[in-house]
C-alpha cells in the first residue's frame, strides 16, 4: 500500500527533464523535495498525481497507487486515493465561498448529500478554520487559502497528498502553523510529498528528503540534513542615513491589500541613483509596496516622486519616469518574438546611445538568449524569459526602475550575470533601483540601502544577510 | 449547450470550456468597457439624430468573440457559445442593452457560427470572411424586424448596412485574423 | 420562481416586446420590474445606476426615428416612441435579472432542471472566478505598454492575443486543479442542494404571460 513510481521519466516534447526515477511514499511519510526552479520538480508531481500526461508533459514509466496506475483512473476514483495543492493558492478554486467549493468536491465523488455538512466541518476543524465556511475564498490570504485547499483534499478523502511549493505565497507564521498541521497529518497516517525552496521548519517533521541534481533525483542521507540549515553571514551596506538625495518622499501612507491592512503611516525617503533592496517575508506586501511605487495600486497619506504626488502625475507622464519589472515576466511581454521585443525596445529607449546595436548584442549573449531571436517568448524556459524582462526594462532605461524579485529561480551563472549587467546599467545611466529579492547571497554587493519589511512597517538596516 | 452527444468532436474538455468561458468573460469585460465609449459617441450622434450609424460603426467589436472562439477550438457551437457567454457577462456587469444583450449575443453568435458551417467546419479561413458576412446578414435581418429598421428611409437603410458591414469586416475579420496569426506565432496555440 | 424559470421568462419576454410594438406593454414591463427590484430591496444608488445608463440610448434612439423615419411625422413620433420605451423595458428585465439571480444559483439550477453538462457549469462558474483577475491584467498591460513607449489601443491585435494567452494559462491551471478535486467529464455527481421547478413558480410565470397577451390585445384598440 504505496504512492509509488517505478523508473519514472518525465520532461517535455523535445527534452526529458528527470530521468529513471524510483519513489515510494508509504502512510506516514512525509518526503521534502528541493532543486533548483526549472528543475522539473512540478513535473513530477504533477505525474505522481495523475494530471500528466493528460494535461501536457512526456510521460515513461509507471506511477501507481495502491497497486492501480494513476493514469488510467477517472479522476472522480483518484481523488480519493490521492491530490494536490498547487503552488498559485488563487487559482484552484471553482466556487466563490469555502462551503461551495468543499460541497463541489464532494459532490463530484458522489458523497452522500445528507452527510456532507459533518465532513465539512470535520475538515474545516481540522485544519483549524472551523468557522470559514460562508466565508469568500477571493478575502481570503495565501495561508488561508493553502488551508483551505488542504481542507479539501481531506475532506476528499486521500491518504496521499503531493503539495507543489505551496508556501509560496503564504506568509511565514501561516507557514509554520502549515507545517505543525502537516507533522500532525504524517502521525495521523497519511503520506504526503512537497517541493520547497526553502529547507526552514522540515528537519522534524520529515522522513525523507531528495534534491534533484541535474536530470536525477537523489537522496539525501540523514545525516547531511543540518547542513543545509546554513549559517547566515552578514554585510555592511555603504549607504549612509538619513537619504541625502530623495527620489520618493512618503508621508503617513498606509496601504491595504482586499481587507488586510500592510502598511500604516509611515515616513521614509527613497535614495536617488542608489540601489535600494526590500526584503521581508512572503505575504507581508511587498509586491504591492512595489506595485504602489509603480501607480498600479491605490494609498492613503502622501507619496511624491520628485516633489509631485503620485496618483496626481499623468500616467503617460509617470511611465516615462518610472518603470516596473513584474515578478511574472510573461506581464512584460507585448510582441511574440524575441527579436520583436529586443527592437522594440531598442527603437523606444530613453538611453538609445548607450543601448546601441553591439551593447544590446553583448547583454543579450551574456544572458544566454543570442540563439532565441525567432523563438516565442512564451516558448522559453522559466529563467530565460526572467532574463529576457529585464533586460527588456533595463534598455528603455528609465530613470526609476523597480524589479520584483528579479533573481528567482535564475541558476548561478545567470545570477552573476543579471547582477553584473544591473549595476553596470545603474552605475553608466545614474538609474535609480528599487528591488525585492529572496536571494541575497550573490547580490549582496549590489545593494547601496537595504529596507526591511516586517508587520510592524519598513526599516532601514545596516546590513545584508544572506 | 449541451455537448455531451455521440462523437468525440462533440465531447467538450473541462479546460476547453474553461476557456471557452474566459474568453467570453474576457470580451464581456471588453464589451462593457465600450459601452462607455459607446455612450459617448453616442451622445454626440444622437443628438443630431444619428444613434443608429453609431450602433453600424461601434457593432464590429462587439462581433469579435465568436470567431475567436470558432477559430481558437475549432469546434460545432464554440462561436455561437462564446458570443453568449460574453453578452451574458457583459449584461451581469451592467450594460446599457440589458436583457436584450442575451437576444442580441444569440442573433450574433448564430451569425458568425453560420459563416464556419457554410464551409461544413473545414475552410477556417474562408470560414471567417464568410462569417463577417453572414454575421452582418443576419444581424441586418434582426434589425430590419425588431429594431424597427423597416422604418427608416431606403437610402439610410443602404447606408446603415455598408457601415455595419465595414465594421464587422475590419473588427471581426480582419483584426481577428491578425490576432490569431501572432497567437499561432507563440505557438501556444495548436493552430 | 427559481432561478430556471426566471431566465424563461425574461427570454420569453424579451422575445415577446421584440416582435410587439405596444409603448404601452413597454412600459407596464418597466414598471413591474422597477416594482420587483424595489420589493427585492436593491439598492436605491443601484436602480439610479441604471437609470443613468439607460438615458441617453434611450434618448438616442428616440432622436433617431423623429428625424429619418420613412413615414409622416405622426407615425414617425409613434415609433420613435415604441422604440425608445422598448429599450427601457430591456434594460429594465437585465437589470431585474442580473439583480435577483445569484449566476452560481442559475448555473446549478440549470444543471439539475435542464440536464445542462456539468462540465459547462462548472467550467463557466470557474472561470467566472477569474473577473478580478482580468481587470488587474488589463491594468498592468495598459501599464507595461506605457513603460515600454508602445501604445495599444481597441484596433491592437497585441491587446487581445495578451487576454487569451493568460486565458489559456489560467484554463489550465484551473482544468488541473479541479480534475485533482475529482472532477470527471461525464461522471455522475450527486446534489448537495435540490433545485426542482416550483409549481407556483410556473403558475407566476403562466400569469404574467397571459396578463401580457391580454395588453397586446388591448393594445390593438387603443
Amino acid at each position: 500500500m504505496a504512492l509509488s513510481a517505478q523508473n519514472l521519466t518525465v520532461g517535455y516534447p523535445d527534452r526529458p527533464v528527470l530521468e529513471g526515477v524510483n519513489l515510494t511514499l508509504n502512510k506516514g511519510d512525509l518526503i521534502l523535495l528541493m532543486g533548483p526552479s526549472g528543475s522539473g520538480k512540478s513535473t513530477l508531481l504533477k505525474t505522481l498525481v495523475g494530471l500528466y500526461p493528460k494535461y501536457g508533459g512526456v510521460v515513461s514509466g509507471d506511477v501507481t497507487v495502491d497497486g492501480q496506475p494513476v493514469a488510467d483512473m477517472l479522476a472522480n476514483h483518484r481523488a480519493q486515493a490521492v491530490t494536490m495543492l498547487f503552488q498559485q493558492p488563487d487559482q484552484q478554486f471553482a466556487m466563490p465561498t469555502v462551503n461551495e467549493e468543499l460541497v463541489f468536491a464532494l459532490e463530484n465523488i458522489e458523497y452522500e448529500p445528507e452527510k456532507m455538512a459533518a465532513r465539512i466541518d470535520w475538515a474545516l476543524k481540522t485544519v483549524g478554520l472551523p468557522d470559514f465556511g460562508p466565508r469568500q475564498l477571493a478575502t481570503l490570504s495565501g495561508g488561508e487559502l493553502q488551508k483551505i485547499a488542504l481542507a479539501e483534499t481531506l475532506a476528499l478523502g486521500a491518504d496521499y497528498l503531493i503539495l507543489d511549493e505551496p508556501f509560496a505565497a503564504v506568509d511565514a507564521k501561516s507557514r509554520q502553523s502549515l507545517q505543525v498541521l502537516l507533522g500532525n497529518l504524517v502521525k495521523d497516517g497519511f503520506g504526503i510529498i512537497i517541493s520547497d525552496h526553502d529547507f526552514d521548519g522540515y528537519q522534524e517533521i520529515m522522513t525523507d528528503f531528495y534534491q534533484v541534481k541535474g536530470s536525477a533525483l537523489v537522496p539525501v542521507e540523514p545525516g547531511d540534513w543540518t547542513d543545509y540549515a546554513k549559517p547566515s553571514q552578514t554585510h555592511p551596506v555603504p549607504g549612509t542615513l538619513p537619504v541625502q538625495s530623495t527620489i520618493f518622499e512618503q508621508e503617513q501612507l498606509s496601504l491595504k491589500n482586499g481587507d488586510q491592512v500592510i502598511l500604516t503611516d509611515s515616513d521614509l525617503s527613497w535614495a536617488k541613483q542608489r540601489v535600494t533592496l526590500i526584503t521581508g517575508p512572503n505575504g507581508v506586501g511587498k509586491s504591492s509596496l512595489l506595485r504602489v511605487l509603480a501607480k498600479l495600486h491605490p494609498y492613503q497619506g502622501q507619496l511624491k516622486l520628485a516633489g509631485q504626488e503620485v496618483h496626481k502625475i499623468r500616467s503617460r507622464t509617470y511611465y516615462h519616469q518610472v518603470g516596473l519589472v513584474f515578478q511574472n515576466p510573461r506581464d512584460q511581454f507585448l510582441n511574440v518574438t524575441v527579436d520583436d521585443e529586443l527592437q522594440q525596445v531598442q527603437r523606444a529607449s530613453y538611453q538609445a546611445d548607450y543601448w546601441d546595436a553591439k551593447q544590446v548584442e553583448q547583454a543579450v549573449g551574456r544572458l544566454g538568449l543570442a540563439d532565441c531571436g525567432q523563438q516565442s517568448v512564451y516558448q522559453l524556459s522559466g529563467g530565460q524569459q526572467k532574463k529576457l524582462a529585464l533586460l527588456l526594462m533595463l534598455i528603455m532605461a528609465p530613470p526609476v526602475l523597480l524589479l520584483d524579485e528579479p533573481f528567482a529561480g535564475l541558476d548561478q551563472d545567470s545570477l552573476i550575470q543579471v547582477r553584473d549587467l544591473i549595476q553596470e546599467a545603474q552605475q553608466d545611466l545614474g538609474l535609480t533601483i528599487i528591488m525585492i529579492s529572496h536571494q541575497t547571497e550573490v547580490i549582496w554587493s549590489l545593494v547601496d540601502y537595504h529596507l526591511a519589511f516586517s508587520r510592524a512597517g519598513l526599516t532601514y538596516q545596516g546590513e545584508v544577510v544572506s | 449547450m449541451e455537448t455531451q452527444a455521440t462523437g468525440s468532436s462533440w465531447r467538450w474538455s473541462l479546460r476547453d470550456v474553461i476557456f471557452l468561458a474566459l474568453v467570453g468573460i474576457a470580451f464581456g469585460l471588453i464589451y462593457w468597457l465600450m459601452d462607455w465609449v459607446y455612450q459617448l459617441s453616442g451622445a454626440l450622434l444622437g443628438a443630431v439624430g444619428l444613434k443608429a450609424l453609431n450602433d453600424e460603426v461601434t457593432l464590429g467589436p462587439w462581433m469579435m468573440a465568436a470567431p475567436l472562439a470558432s477559430l481558437l477550438l475549432r469546434r460545432v457551437g464554440a462561436g455561437l457559445i462564446g458570443e453568449l457567454l460574453a453578452a451574458t457577462g457583459e449584461m451581469l456587469l451592467g450594460s446599457s442593452f440589458g436583457a436584450s444583450n442575451l437576444l442580441s449575443g444569440l442573433v450574433q453568435g448564430v451569425g458568425s457560427e453560420l459563416g464556419f458551417a457554410l464551409t461544413g467546419y473545414r475552410n477556417w479561413q474562408l470560414g471567417l470572411w464568410l462569417s463577417t458576412l453572414t454575421g452582418t446578414v443576419v444581424t441586418f435581418a434582426w434589425s430590419l424586424i425588431v429594431a424597427g429598421y423597416s422604418h427608416y428611409q431606403p437610402g439610410l437603410l443602404v447606408l446603415l448596412f455598408v457601415v455595419r458591414f465595414a465594421s464587422i469586416f475590419l473588427f471581426a475579420g480582419v483584426l481577428v485574423k491578425a490576432i490569431v496569426a501572432l497567437l499561432a506565432k507563440s505557438q501556444l496555440f495548436k493552430l | 420562481m427559481n432561478a430556471s424559470q426566471k431566465l424563461i421568462l425574461v427570454l420569453l419576454l424579451s422575445l415577446e416586446l421584440a416582435f410587439t410594438q405596444s409603448a404601452i406593454l413597454n412600459l407596464m414591463v418597466v414598471g413591474a420590474c422597477l416594482v420587483a427590484m424595489v420589493v427585492a430591496r436593491v439598492s436605491w444608488r443601484r436602480l439610479l445606476f441604471y437609470l443613468g445608463v439607460a438615458a441617453i440610448p434611450v434618448l438616442g434612439t428616440f432622436l433617431s426615428f423623429w428625424f429619418y423615419g420613412s413615414g409622416s411625422a405622426a407615425s414617425n413620433g409613434h415609433i420613435a416612441w415604441v422604440m425608445s420605451t422598448r429599450l427601457l423595458a430591456f434594460i429594465s428585465l437585465g437589470a431585474w435579472f442580473a439583480q435577483t439571480v445569484n449566476p452560481y444559483v442559475l448555473m446549478t439550477a440549470l444543471e439539475q432542471n435542464f440536464k445542462l453538462s456539468p462540465t459547462f457549469v462548472y467550467g463557466i462558474l470557474g472561470a467566472l472566478n477569474f473577473l478580478p483577475k482580468f481587470k488587474t491584467a488589463l491594468k498592468n498591460v495598459l501599464a507595461v505598454a506605457q513603460m515600454r513607449g508602445q501604445s495599444l489601443h481597441v484596433w491592437s491585435p497585441a491587446l487581445y492575443a495578451k487576454a487569451l494567452i493568460q486565458s489559456l494559462a489560467w484554463s489550465e491551471n484551473l482544468a488541473q486543479a479541479m480534475t485533482a478535486h475529482g472532477f470527471q467529464e461525464g461522471a455522475p455527481r450527486t446534489h448537495f442542494r435540490q433545485d426542482r421547478l416550483p409549481l407556483l413558480g410556473w403558475l407566476i410565470l403562466a400569469l404574467i404571460l397571459v396578463l401580457v397577451q391580454l395588453a397586446v390585445f388591448r393594445g390593438h384598440w387603443w
